[in-house]
């Protein structure tokens, strides 16, 4: 059998994980980096002896593959163990190789999927619920308001959803989730227009300026929204950041060039630097959930 | 009078099930909307969303402006304590969207 080669073999020995920007950022760069930054060849990601690799950090991965597809480029993840098999898991069933059982359930793992239209998204998001309903001691009523809150936010990414060169090519938006003891962490990934694009009118309007960071801190403010949807009335967001503080989780949101972490009631932005080619760091939205039980 | 919203609307997208029960609500032509309490209980979590809600009272404020106040006064019985409130904040707060705006 012929051995595959690879060009540039990606070894990470630290965890990949999306809680914290830090560690976002590690993730961002040592994923989608050697896509975005390398023009050309063939990529292997050793995850041999990385310790964990968080829902968002799946989905970057997803990306990353997906981008690398797209330039005609090969991309595979090599390691052993839990971690690789838990991986293998989340990208058999987004193919529809897996279909979501008992057992993935009961171990709390929500693994990857697409959303592919505005009528499954309550079904998937049922999905969920029960994975932390099962992998976790939640009650029904914490479960409950994070599908409310998570809803907000799907609801959001189909509302501004993606730019039409993109919807043709990119499904509206990616999930995955793991819920274990006194956590679960759910993260998902659009397409649509990102969030500074689409406030940044409004933003204006009201004399803030700054980065991308800025403009997801204002967008999650009481009461702001860009109406380019008629009805909506800037609660979600909003509302999101409320749970998330009253629950003393966390939430990060990355979107086009800006990073926002909100913890313990306060906020941290960043704003990330455009790609050599001129590209934004995240040509989407990444949001990552972090509730604690 | 009490509604099982569940009747009515389904698992869909939340702004276009807060649309068809606003639809279906205004083709009531007997109903008291002075007395009306609709019953949420059985509708899944993620769809009693804002967007739901202002769907709601949008399509209302559309088709009848006049019975927007009375939309806001109408009852809604959900499963939990948070629901509720949430509810009454987005209700109270829901500003219609006008043509002026744009």
């Amino acid at each position: 059998m012929e051995e595959e080669q690879f060009e540039h073999e990606e070894p990470c020995d630290e965890p990949l994980e999306t809680a914290a920007p830090p560690t976002l950022l590690k993730a961002l760069n040592h994923i989608m980096g050697p896509v975005l930054d390398r023009e050309h060849g063939s990529l292997l990601y050793n995850v041999t002896n990385c310790r964990n690799i968080d829902p968002g950090a799946v989905l970057l991965f997803w990306y990353a593959f997906e981008l690398a597809k797209r330039r005609g480029r090969r991309a595979r993840i090599f390691g052993r163990g839990e971690l690789i098999a838990e991986l293998a898991e989340h990208f058999s069933h987004y193919r529809g190789d897996q279909p979501d059982d008992a057992s993935t359930t009961s171990r709390g793992l929500y693994p990857l999927r697409s959303i592919q239209n505005e009528e499954s998204m309550l079904a998937e998001l049922d999905e969920w619920s029960r994975s932390v309903q099962e992998g976790t001691t939640a009650s029904p009523e914490q479960v409950a308001l994070w599908q409310m809150q998570i809803a907000e936010v799907t609801t959001n990414a189909f509302q501004h959803g993606p730019m039409h060169k993109k919807r043709e090519t990119m499904p509206a938006s990616i999930v995955a989730g793991k819920a274990s003891g006194q956590c679960a962490q759910l993260a998902a990934l659009d397409f649509g227009s990102t969030i500074p694009r689409v406030i940044c009118e409004v933003a204006s309007k009201h004399g803030i300026s700054g980065g991308d960071d800025s403009l997801i801190e204002f967008a999650c403010g009481k009461g702001i929204t860009s109406r380019s949807v008629r009805q909506n009335q800037g609660a979600g967001l909003y509302s999101l950041v409320q749970t998330v503080h009253e629950n003393g989780g966390t939430l990060q949101i990355l979107s086009r060039n800006g990073l926002v972490h909100f913890c313990s009631g306060q906020v941290y932005g960043e704003c990330l630097p455009c790609r050599h080619d001129g590209a934004p760091a995240l040509d989407g939205t990444l949001t990552v959930i972090n509730l604690r039980i | 009078m009490t509604i099982d919203a569940r009747e009515v609307v389904g698992a869909g997208f939340p702004p276009t099930e807060g649309e068809r029960l606003a639809v279906w609500l205004m083709e009531q032509g007997d109903l008291d909307w002075h007395d009306l309490t609709i019953d949420v209980r059985r509708c899944p979590p993620a769809l009693l969303i804002s967007a739901f809600f202002n769907a709601f009272l949008q399509k209302i404020f559309e088709v009848e402006p006049a019975r927007l106040e009375l939309a806001r006064s109408i009852k809604w019985q959900p499963t939990f304590p948070f629901q509720e409130k949430n509810i009454k904040e987005w209700v109270d707060a829901f500003s219609p969207f006008t043509p002026t705006e744009c």
